[in-house]
């Protein structure tokens, strides 16, 4: 199956393939979770927002104008799901407002290579935390697995596709000058 | 020479992996999803939503009050469904407009149900489980079902 291109399997999905189908879902599962995380969606809301974006590419699987593009039609209806979610709760999408508590597990405390590596994670963490939104944002897509395109980036945020690196750019030197400023290495056994 | 935004955009890769990675049952509910493929229906959008805010910057009490109100348009029919809460579950009360007997089933990633829609187009489908829900009407006088666009109700 590793051969087809995404068009190739969006067409053999309409047709009704499921095997086509599970390697889109492997593809870009983990963007549409990414997007709806960045919206700082709970676990359960982003569980909503990923089952009916990937239902509606069901629906449209035979309708997309450019199956080519199917990673950035799913973050484009992923980023409108969760916009809607977040109306329907009367919260709005906002820019630099506090970080919302999202729901990530306390790293296990271990070996001590284990315990370097989970205060390093604390570290990016609360670095994250002192982001802009629209930083966060963008990282959190942009570091999604396996790493979107900027076209799919640029639909996942809803932003032109030439800001994606001067943002990018910027966005990590924000977080760089706010992990030294913790003290922190900008990246542990990075020499530079 | 490794650039050091790709490095450090790479650390994050690894701690939204490691912290916030894709829950198994997002995937499994994703591949899943593919049971509702229908090859044969038209569809319809949905083009109103009472809990919506009707526009951009108003601020409104979203949601607090009466039923939600969908609407959804495709093929020359309205499907205009109420949605009401019974204790976790949701009751849809529905009207096809122009008005005309149909059969409505309402899907949802668990299942679904079957119902008649009366003389004058009229549908209650109780019990149906929050989440993701869309509709299939079939008309006696329209030889495609029409679907409508899968919604979280």
């Amino acid at each position: 199956m590793g051969e087809h291109s995404v068009s190739e399997l969006v067409g053999l999905a309409a047709d009704g393939d499921q095997g086509a189908w599970r390697e889109l879902v492997g593809r870009y599962s983990g963007l549409v979770w990414s997007v709806a995380r960045s919206h700082n969606l709970s676990h359960t809301d982003a569980d909503e927002v990923s089952q009916t974006t990937w239902l509606r590419l069901v629906e449209h699987l035979g309708r997309l104008r450019d199956p080519e593009r199917v990673g950035g039609w799913l973050a484009a209806t992923a980023r409108h799901e969760s916009a809607r979610v977040l109306r329907r709760a009367g919260r709005e999408v906002l820019e630099d407002s506090p970080q919302e508590d999202v729901e990530f597990g306390n790293p296990e405390p271990g070996p001590e290579a284990r315990l370097l590596e989970s205060e390093r994670r604390e570290l990016l963490m609360k670095g994250l935390a002192e982001l802009s939104d629209r930083c966060r944002r963008l990282l959190r897509v942009l570091a999604s697995a396996p790493p979107p395109s900027y076209a799919e980036v640029s639909d996942a945020l809803g932003i032109p596709v030439g800001s994606i690196g001067p943002t990018r750019a910027r966005c990590l030197e924000n977080l760089r000058r706010i992990l030294v400023a913790q003290g922190a290495v900008p990246h542990p056994g990075g020499g530079s | 020479m490794i650039d050091s935004d790709d490095a450090l955009l790479a650390e994050l890769r690894d701690l939204f992996e490691a912290m916030d990675p894709v829950p198994a049952q997002v995937v499994a509910a994703a591949e899943a999803s593919f049971t509702w493929r229908t090859i044969d229906a038209e569809l319809a959008a949905l083009v109103a939503d009472s809990a919506e805010r009707p526009l951009a910057g108003v601020r409104s009490q979203v949601g607090q009050a009466g039923p939600r109100l969908l609407t959804f348009e495709g093929q020359g029919l309205l499907v205009e469904v109420e949605i009401d809460s019974v204790g976790t579950d949701r009751r849809l009360v529905g009207q096809l407009v122009p008005p005309k007997p149909a059969e409505v089933e309402v899907r949802w990633p668990g299942g679904s149900l079957t119902r008649i829609a009366d003389e004058v187009g009229h549908f209650t489908v109780d019990a149906v489980p929050q989440g993701p829900v869309s509709l299939v009407c079939r008309l006696a006088d329209t030889a495609k079902p029409v679907a409508t666009s899968w919604v979280t109700i």
